[in-house]
């Protein structure tokens, strides 16, 4: 019979890859090594060959974590009296052991490197560790950071690219002494400091609050300056609030707030094999014909799913909510089972008026279900975002008055319900999505849709807008325009949708001069007036940082968009575009307006019209790309050449003290030989850039930003939301 | 602003026989440059309205035509061409 490999013996199959990404949802493994089996095992390399190639299949990284030297060494006793397998220092074959695995994936950018799993001074009873006998705990940090070097060198050598892990100082859990310095001032290249937290009271160590986090690896000097990560965290039952306490810390320090991003990259929780548990083990059991009684572990299954521990709960609610969810809802005091709530908020509920719900994790095919006590009625949403399902108009078999609603994913998994009291009415204004709740709603970066009232047609006449005859088709346009700005490829908003405020308004107006907002000009196309828009929104009480003013034409559908007007009294962040000084200010004196067709044009264009509008008319914009006409505002993404045809620079602009590169062949459709202009670098090849003629690319909806301009754009929006 | 559909300039052109690609192709960059000198230069703005009106009355007379024999063929919500969106 076949001894079973390392992998199998580790119950490592794909089926469990799945489960821990699919299904749990993580994006990183780490995976403990063996030192001396991955020196000497050709089968035990496979053996990771095939675990990385199933993680990377299903979208995840594995982060390879030096563990153990082998399988017979001591290193002392813990204070519990256990064996200690941990080594407190590296050693010659583990240079060894780098060199090899850095060689064998130079090419597979899934592999990420933790040098070392715990160094620590070594244990009163350590007899094996080939350490110096060094004095002060300095000497000791000094003696780990010399191994970091040599291990970078030798990792680096071989995989100029690989991302390297490095663990704190005594058992990971002290990264005061970082960063590892090198000479000359410099600091080590490609690195991540990494930290491992489990619950200890003991003074000098605790690690029981937020501020002993903070002084032991969440401090501003290290995070500010490079990344941080949580390798190990994890404890038992007992630990549970403790346990919720630091997830959000890391969440906080996860997500950019105030236009910063905190410094954490992530986390990896400890352990599905070891203790603590993050998943239920059982041991199985077989008496052998001779006798011999066998006993193995064994996972517990709920299903075709590993059972989760109390603190397994909550790691898996916590996955499942990163990074995207600003808080776990995880509530201790329900039973094991249920405490990882899904829970959802609705806008009012009107029928004929959006009905928009909001949470997190809403996947393809989820539902929404209206329940009362005599009736059932199920609405399928017409756009489906990970935080937002938007119903364009709720329907009349909505029962009226109170009901029951709740979500229910494709898997299965149902929201708490939530009680909802039916209007009959649509109104004239609806909150979408609220934004940053911790901000009053005027200081939030707000999205508002607007029912244009009337039109001033190219003679001068004012016309009403036949769009506010059709409550139905502005619904379904902005349901278009939403799933345009944070559903497609292009992720410019993505991260900040938790931030923005969305509104909607549709409401009847009389046609009188003041009314119209957009007028039609040449080219069949038609313009939103932003002084006439910024009045309009005063005298209604709204107030928005980008106006998208939805029309209907039967003449001139074309939409168009002008550029924010800054309020330039207002905060600023100064940056450089090829030397020359601009500002992003955090609040507007005119929103960005855009005239946008109902029913849009195309998938992409709420979107590429609503870039146009974040710029700055002053202070840098974002012009359109298919045209070759001279610059009349200064706008980031389009220069030209001294003459036609003529070579493209290779450098694009410098901006905020970074080089950017041109787009040599603009999309792969080349530059005509009679343009001057050129454009900045794309994302990636197969991403042509969305301010570009995106009717040429054989699947539109590929189309990105170009790398300066989604900076540039994130930046502004960044300091706009942290006002 | 976008750029006009395949299908747009087109009809565009079959309508307006008189017109080259390259006139429509300028046609098109005094749009963009008219938006933008709406922003600061009124005059300019003006200015260039006049040169479209006349370049609209020259070689595109059947301009907004040609555009709504198009919209009229397409569907009230926009298609989905190509791969599926992220949603």
């Amino acid at each position: 019979m076949r001894r079973p490999t390392s992998r199998e013996a580790a119950g490592i199959t794909r089926e469990l890859i799945r489960e821990i990404v699919r299904h749990w949802r993580a994006n990183i493994i780490r995976l403990p090594l063996n030192q001396e089996w991955a020196l000497t095992r050709e089968d035990y390399l496979a053996n990771l060959d095939r675990i990385i190639e199933w993680a990377a299949a299903e979208g995840a990284y594995t982060l390879l974590d030096l563990q153990w030297f082998d399988t017979h060494r001591e290193f002392g006793h813990l204070a519990d009296g256990q064996v200690n397998r941990v080594p407190p220092m590296p050693e010659e074959n583990s240079v060894r052991l780098w060199r090899l695995l850095a060689a064998r994936y130079r090419r597979e950018p899934a592999v990420l490197f933790d040098l070392f799993n715990e160094p620590h001074v070594p244990l009163a009873d350590d007899q094996a560790a080939l350490t110096p006998a060094l004095a002060t705990e300095g000497e000791w940090v000094d003696h780990w950071h010399s191994w970091v070097r040599r291990l970078e060198q030798v990792i680096h050598r071989e995989h100029g690219r690989a991302l390297l892990f490095v663990s704190g100082w005594d058992w990971a859990l002290n990264l005061r002494h970082f960063p590892v310095p090198l000479p000359g001032g410099r600091t080590l290249p490609n690195a991540v400091y990494a930290a491992h937290v489990y619950h200890h009271t003991t003074p000098g160590r605790s690690t029981a609050t937020p501020a002993d986090w903070d002084h032991w690896f969440g401090f501003p000097r290290l995070r500010e300056a490079h990344p941080i990560f949580l390798t190990e965290w994890g404890g038992e039952a007992a630990q549970l609030r403790w346990g919720l306490e630091l997830e959000q810390y890391l969440r906080e320090l996860h997500r950019f707030r105030q236009g910063v991003w905190p410094g954490l990259a992530g986390w990896t929780a400890w352990s599905w094999a070891d203790r603590p548990l993050l998943v239920e083990r059982g041991t199985g059991s077989r008496t052998l014909p001779n006798g011999t009684q066998v006993t193995w572990r064994t996972y517990i299954l709920d299903g075709p799913h590993h059972r989760p521990t109390e603190f397994g709960e909550l790691v898996k609610a916590a996955l499942g909510t990163m990074p995207a969810f600003p808080r776990l809802a995880f509530a201790l005091d329900r039973p094991r089972g249920g405490r990882g709530r899904f829970f959802i908020t609705a806008t009012p509920a009107r029928r004929e008026d959006f009905f928009a719900v909001q949470g997190h994790d809403f996947t393809p095919g989820t539902r929404i279900l209206f329940s009362t006590p005599g009736a059932t009625v199920w609405v399928a949403p017409r756009v489906i975002l990970p935080h937002l399902l938007l119903v364009p108009q709720l329907p009349a078999a909505v029962p009226l008055g109170e009901v029951l609603c709740e979500v229910v994913r494709p898997d299965g998994v149902r929201s708490d319900p939530i009680r909802l009291v039916v209007a009959a009415a649509p109104g004239d204004v609806s909150e979408i999505y609220p934004g940053d709740e911790s901000k009053p709603a005027a200081r939030r970066f707000t999205i508002l849709f607007l029912a244009n009232p009337a039109v001033e047609t190219r003679t001068g006449a004012v016309a009403a807008d036949p769009l506010l005859t059709r409550r139905d088709r502005f619904h379904r346009a902005v349901a278009e325009a939403l799933r345009s700005l944070f559903g497609r490829r292009e992720t410019l908003l993505h991260p900040y949708a938790l931030d923005i405020r969305v509104v909607a308004r549709f409401a009847p107006e009389a046609v009188v001069p003041a009314h119209p907002l957009c007028r039609q000009i040449a080219g069949a196309t038609m313009e939103a007036m932003r002084p006439r828009v910024q009045a309009y929104l005063a005298a209604k009480g709204l107030s928005a940082d980008v106006c998208l003013v939805l029309f209907h034409s039967a003449t001139h559908r074309r939409s168009s968009a002008h550029r924010t007007l800054d309020d330039a009294a207002s905060a600023g962040r100064r940056f450089l575009y090829d030397q020359a000084e601009y500002h992003h200010r955090r609040r507007a004196r005119e929103p960005g307006v855009v005239a946008l067709h109902a029913p849009p044009a195309s998938v992409l264009t709420p979107l590429h019209e609503l870039i146009h509008a974040l710029g700055e008319r002053d202070n840098g914009g974002v012009t359109d790309l298919y045209v070759d006409s001279p610059p009349v505002l200064f706008s980031i993404n389009r220069k030209r050449r001294a003459r036609a045809g003529g070579p493209v620079p290779r450098r694009f602009a410098d901006y905020d003290g970074q080089s950017y590169a041109s787009d040599p062949r603009r999309d792969g459709r080349g530059y005509p030989p009679s343009w001057r202009s050129y454009h900045p670098e794309l994302i990636h090849p197969r991403f042509p850039n969305l301010m570009d003629d995106y009717y040429y690319q054989a699947a539109m909806t590929r189309c990105r930003l170009d790398r300066l301009t989604l900076k540039f754009l994130r930046d502004r929006l960044e300091w706009k939301l942290g006002r | 602003m976008m750029a006009l559909s395949p299908e747009e300039r087109t009809a565009v052109l079959a309508l307006n026989p008189q017109a080259r690609p390259q006139d429509l192709d300028r046609f098109e960059a005094l749009l963009v440059e008219r938006l933008e000198a709406a922003e600061v230069d009124p005059a300019r703005a003006q200015a260039l309205d006049r040169e479209l009106k006349e370049m609209e009355a020259r070689l595109f007379p059947r301009l907004q035509e040609a555009l709504q024999q198009v919209w009229a063929r397409q569907p009230e919500e926009p298609e989905e061409p190509g791969e599926p969106g992220v949603a």
